[in-house]
């Protein structure tokens, strides 16, 4: 399993690092929203500057956000070649049985590739620029309207930000466990799908044990400091909602708008 | 009462820790997009341990790390809603499997064979996850593939693949452990 990353937060001072995490967050559910609205090459344009834009200002190299882009590459690659073969009409001047290639797929396809590109970005920028208990919190705090629906928004923060913090050591856990089976001679990830699933049984029950003792040994230490339920609680982290994270969002309006206008050019 | 629902709830975040941590565990279908979900299993093992609602909040808390950790790192959020069906809806849906933590119990009280039950909670859990995963799919898919393209086809490919997977991941390791997990279970 090796060293296991958890999330891919990069730590730096600029203004995009700065902003709260509730305006990353709600500026990252705008974009994936209105990059729908992109429908030609001058609304591709504009959001392309603005995602570049963004970019430029989280000071984090470029790299980071095309390797962000291999994961998916080929997903991306399978629908630009469907996009590409398969859009009917556009007077094609290649086909084959189904297949055919136009003008408008070749543009379809390019169209589909940066709407991919620039969504993997922006939510690139997002986690290379908060960490995880910062989306926590901010989740939390997105999350409570739900509570008139008593939705136990207080206790899913709570368990959130507890799992976030334990995730390493039993990520740990997990690779010690393995490393012993691999010493015993087992491979994991290696030979046919029962083969593999086979392999992992022996480290689930030194692992469900451990859990269990973890969170007992922690419910007793929260309770001896007192711990009386979450509804109420002050916060150790505050977030602190500023002008420029007003700002962004105003930045997003102003993009939904410039892309409603070019839109129908 | 208060510590037993303090207890509860630290396991609920400790489980879906776990599961997130099994998501890191190698494994190789052939296929990029074909996963098997280890953190099933801790999740229904949870389910079957605290009941339907607390097992929700775990995973709808295991949904909202595995976005935060894996969905947006990985680009995999493509649209607002296919972002919250994806995460803390589907994960949130293995806690059904928490609905029959009551008949499970009384069987193992009564020293009577639990497999089957296992498996229906188990099943009924997963379909319901990949259910929301297809539908997701469709969504996502409806915005990006070719209008000649049939988006429940596709959709259907990509997350049969992984819900069969973990169906069979399930299914065998609660028969192997199904002693076992009646131990883990067995708490008043």
């Amino acid at each position: 399993m090796g060293k296991i990353i958890v999330g891919r937060y990069l730590p730096g001072n600029s203004l995009i690092h700065r902003l709260d995490p509730r305006a990353k967050f709600i500026a990252t559910f705008i974009f994936v929203a209105i990059i729908f609205l992109a429908n030609n090459w001058a609304t591709y344009l504009a959001l392309g500057l603005f995602v570049l834009w963004a970019v430029y200002l989280s000071k984090v190299s470029l790299t980071f956000f095309i390797k962000g882009v291999r994961p998916m590459l080929f997903l991306i690659l399978f629908t630009v070649a469907l996009q590409i073969f398969f859009t009917p009409g556009g007077n094609p001047f290649w086909q084959w049985g189904i297949l055919s290639l136009s003008k408008l797929s070749i543009i379809n396809g390019i169209f589909i590739l940066l709407r991919f590109t620039l969504i993997i970005f922006i939510s690139t920028l997002l986690t290379i620029t908060t960490t995880p208990l910062q989306m926590s919190d901010a989740i939390e705090y997105l999350l409570r309207p739900l509570r008139k629906i008593h939705f136990p928004v207080d206790e899913v923060a709570l368990m959130l930000s507890i799992a976030l913090q334990f995730i390493p050591l039993l990520s740990d856990e997990t690779t010690k466990i393995m490393n012993a089976q691999r010493a015993r001679g087992v491979d994991f990830g290696e030979g046919n799908i029962i083969k593999q699933i086979k392999a992992i049984v022996p480290i689930l029950i030194p692992l469900f044990v451990s859990s269990f003792n973890i969170a007992y040994d922690l419910s007793i230490a929260m309770e001896a400091r007192g711990y009386n339920g979450s509804a109420g609680r002050t916060k150790y982290r505050q977030l602190h909602w500023q002008k420029p994270d007003t700002l962004v969002l105003t930045s997003f309006g102003l993009l939904t708008i410039i892309l409603l206008i070019l839109r129908s050019y | 009462m208060r510590s037993k629902q303090l207890q509860t709830i630290v396991e609920g975040a400790i489980i879906a820790a776990l599961a997130m941590a099994l998501s890191y565990v190698p494994h190789s279908l052939g296929i990029s997009s074909i996963e098997i979900l280890y953190g099933t299993v801790p999740i229904f093992i949870y389910a079957w341990r605290r009941g339907g609602k607390a097992a929700i909040s775990a995973g709808i808390v295991w949904g909202l790390l595995d976005l935060f950790l894996r969905g947006f790192s990985s680009g995999s959020v493509f649209n607002a809603w296919q972002g919250i069906l994806e995460y803390p809806v589907a994960f949130g849906l293995l806690g059904i499997a928490g609905l029959w933590s009551a008949a499970i119990k009384k069987r193992v009280q009564q020293h009577k064979n639990i497999y089957g039950l296992l498996l229906v909670s188990g099943i009924t859990a997963l379909l319901a996850k990949y259910l929301i995963h297809f539908f997701a799919g469709v969504l996502v898919w409806g915005s990006f593939a070719p209008k000649s393209m049939n988006p429940w086809v596709y959709s259907l490919i990509i997350n049969g693949g992984s819900a069969l997977a973990t169906l069979l991941f399930v299914i065998i390791v609660v028969g192997l452990l199904q002693k076992t997990i009646a131990r883990f279970i067995n708490v008043y």
